[in-house]
């Protein structure tokens, strides 16, 4: 017998077994088919064994994780979350990334919106007493020269200038401050109408000094987001004329003294063998309880809400916290509009992509 | 080899089965991090996205640097001449109640000044009042109006001097300080203008800043 004879005959061995495994196999398969679709009974064990509730659950987990994978090997960009199914697709915001440009941006945009709210002030004899017309003109053009400084900086630095004002603060500050002092406010379904108010010249005053104030405390945050050193000068050599502006409005707004001076617990810390006899007061009384007693001759007045008093120095450090404005007559319980004006950041920032409107 | 599966699954069969969909699935859920990172997106982008990378910046430093310590060394000591020529002001005996409150106050800040600049500059500080001190020592020693004419002088110098060191600091920690102070000090200016009784806006808004002082001069 040939070697070649013997492969002959291993390969028809072979061949028959595999013949005998496949019968085998198909009469197994008949057997399962059978008991799966012919059972007369609900749960046979052997369906039960096949398909139980637990390979459902296993086969649709398995299936969420095919198609996974299977989104996973089409078109992807790196870094982007993938979805799986039909999404509408999106379109990707720009980005705001805050460098000198932004800032130099935001800071004539706030220059702007300045001299907008002296704009509207100077020749309303309603609004500003004549005497200080011509401090508000000089105002608005020093704002106005801070306004170019800053453009050109931009200009120097590769940027397009902003040469309107600050979209955010604008709206959210200076339209309502503006709206509340000159027009009041509407009525609404759950409150009364609102008059304008009992004294605007009292409130464009508070609210100057509030921008001035917010103006310099700007120019102080904006130092340390500055990269380039040479513009936090810049920046405050504008920011110490702000603040200027602010001392000779409080000074202005707040006869006491030296309340309207300097900060009356500094005062009284810098010399506690002596301190300042009078405390600076309020500029708004209240009556709440009628302290004289007996009837009034008529209903008292609402109490209304109290302005804050203002001083030229009002601490040792220049601050960057919230400042506290309070405008407008109040409302039927005396409240008047509170705003709290706060530097700058992200959502006010005026990014390079942004378009100016006006 | 007979294949049969209608026996009866054996029990330590169905563990098995059990843990190898549990190890499956644990496997397919260790990757999905990975497969999202790389899953596929239809993202458009708009025409006003930025598809160049942003440039790269490097961030200022906090810390002072070294040429920073002598530029705060000149602050700290003309924080320190201030404090002490509001020492001679306040050893004379002319002024009002309201004015010497001022000029109280104002000495407080500027050792306040001092001595946050001090916790920046730690040992390195130089502890002492600038030369300047020698030449103004009579004029705070003078007349009302003399004294507040030369603290008005004084602070001016302050505020240009303090600009002109912001324009050079590195460090982002002494630059927010030495703002901090310089808006305060130009408030300073103000009020002793409107204490000395003057009136044009052009004195009252410091107009016309001093020339700072600089390290040489220190």
């Amino acid at each position: 017998m040939s070697r070649h004879d013997n492969s002959h005959d291993e390969l028809r061995r072979e061949l028959r077994s595999l013949g005998a495994t496949a019968d085998r196999d198909a009469r197994a398969a008949q057997r399962v088919y059978s008991q799966l679709f012919e059972s007369p009974t609900a749960a046979s064990d052997g369906r039960r064994a096949l398909f139980g509730r637990r390979d459902m659950l296993r086969i649709g987990g398995f299936s969420v994780a095919t198609a996974a994978v299977i989104s996973a090997c089409g078109e992807h960009v790196r870094g982007q979350i993938g979805r799986v199914g039909a999404v509408p697709t999106t379109v990707k915001l720009p980005d705001a990334v805050v460098t000198n440009i932004t800032l130099l941006r935001t800071a004539s945009s706030l220059e702007h919106s300045a001299i907008n709210v002296y704009s509207q002030v100077i020749g309303n004899t309603n609004l500003i007493d004549p005497k200080l017309q011509d401090v508000a003109k000089r105002f608005m053009d020093d704002h106005v020269g801070h306004a170019k400084l800053f453009e050109k900086l931009t200009t120097e630095a590769g940027g397009t200038p902003w040469t309107c004002g600050n979209p955010k603060i604008d709206d959210v500050i200076i339209n309502p401050i503006i709206t509340r002092i000159i027009k009041g406010a509407e009525a609404t379904p759950t409150s009364k109408a609102i008059e304008p108010s009992d004294d605007p010249r009292r409130d464009v005053l508070n609210f100057a000094h509030g921008l001035e104030t917010l103006a310099g405390a700007t120019y102080q945050a904006l130092v340390a987001l500055f990269s380039d050193p040479a513009l936090r000068g810049d920046a405050m050599s504008v920011g110490a004329r702000e603040a200027r502006h602010a001392a000779l409005l409080a000074l202005t707004i707040n006869p006491d003294r030296p309340g309207g001076l300097v900060n009356f617990d500094d005062a009284v810390n810098a010399e506690p063998a002596a301190p300042p006899t009078t405390i600076a007061p309020t500029t708004t009384a209240q009556n709440i309880a009628n302290p004289v007693g007996g009837k009034s001759p008529s209903p008292a007045p609402v109490p209304q809400t109290e302005i804050p008093s203002v001083t030229a120095i009002p601490g040792q450090f220049g601050a960057l916290g919230a400042i506290q404005i309070v405008v407008g007559k109040g409302d039927e319980n005396g409240t008047r509009l509170k705003m709290n004006l706060e530097t700058p950041s992200l959502n006010s920032f005026v990014y390079e992509y942004m378009k100016p409107s006006c | 080899m007979d294949i049969d599966v209608t026996e009866p699954v054996p029990a330590d069969s169905a563990l098995r089965r059990r843990l190898l969909g549990i190890g499956l699935g644990g496997a397919a859920v260790s990757l999905l991090p990975f497969l999202m990172g790389r899953a596929s997106a239809t993202t458009t982008t708009g025409s006003t996205s930025d598809t160049t990378p942003a440039a790269t910046t490097t961030a200022p430093p906090k810390r002072p640097s070294t040429d920073d310590v002598t530029l705060l060394g000149l602050a700290q000591s003309v924080e320190l001449a201030a404090r002490d020529l509001y020492d001679v002001a306040l050893g004379t005996s002319g002024f009002e109640a309201d004015q010497r409150a001022v000029i109280a106050t104002i000495r407080e800040s500027h050792d306040a000044y001092a001595a946050s600049l001090s916790a920046i500059l730690g040992r390195l500080a130089p502890q002492t009042p600038n030369p300047v001190v020698d030449s103004l020592s009579s004029s705070f020693a003078g007349e009302t109006s003399t004294i507040l004419d030369a603290a008005y002088s004084l602070e001016s110098t302050a505020v240009a001097t303090h600009t002109d060191i912001l324009g050079k600091l590195q460090g982002t920690d002494a630059a927010s300080l030495i703002a901090s102070i310089l808006i305060v000090e130009a408030r300073h200016g103000t009020v002793l203008a409107y204490l000395n009784g003057k009136t044009e806006l052009d004195d009252l808004l410091v107009n016309n800043e001093a020339d700072a002082l600089t390290p040489a001069e220190g």
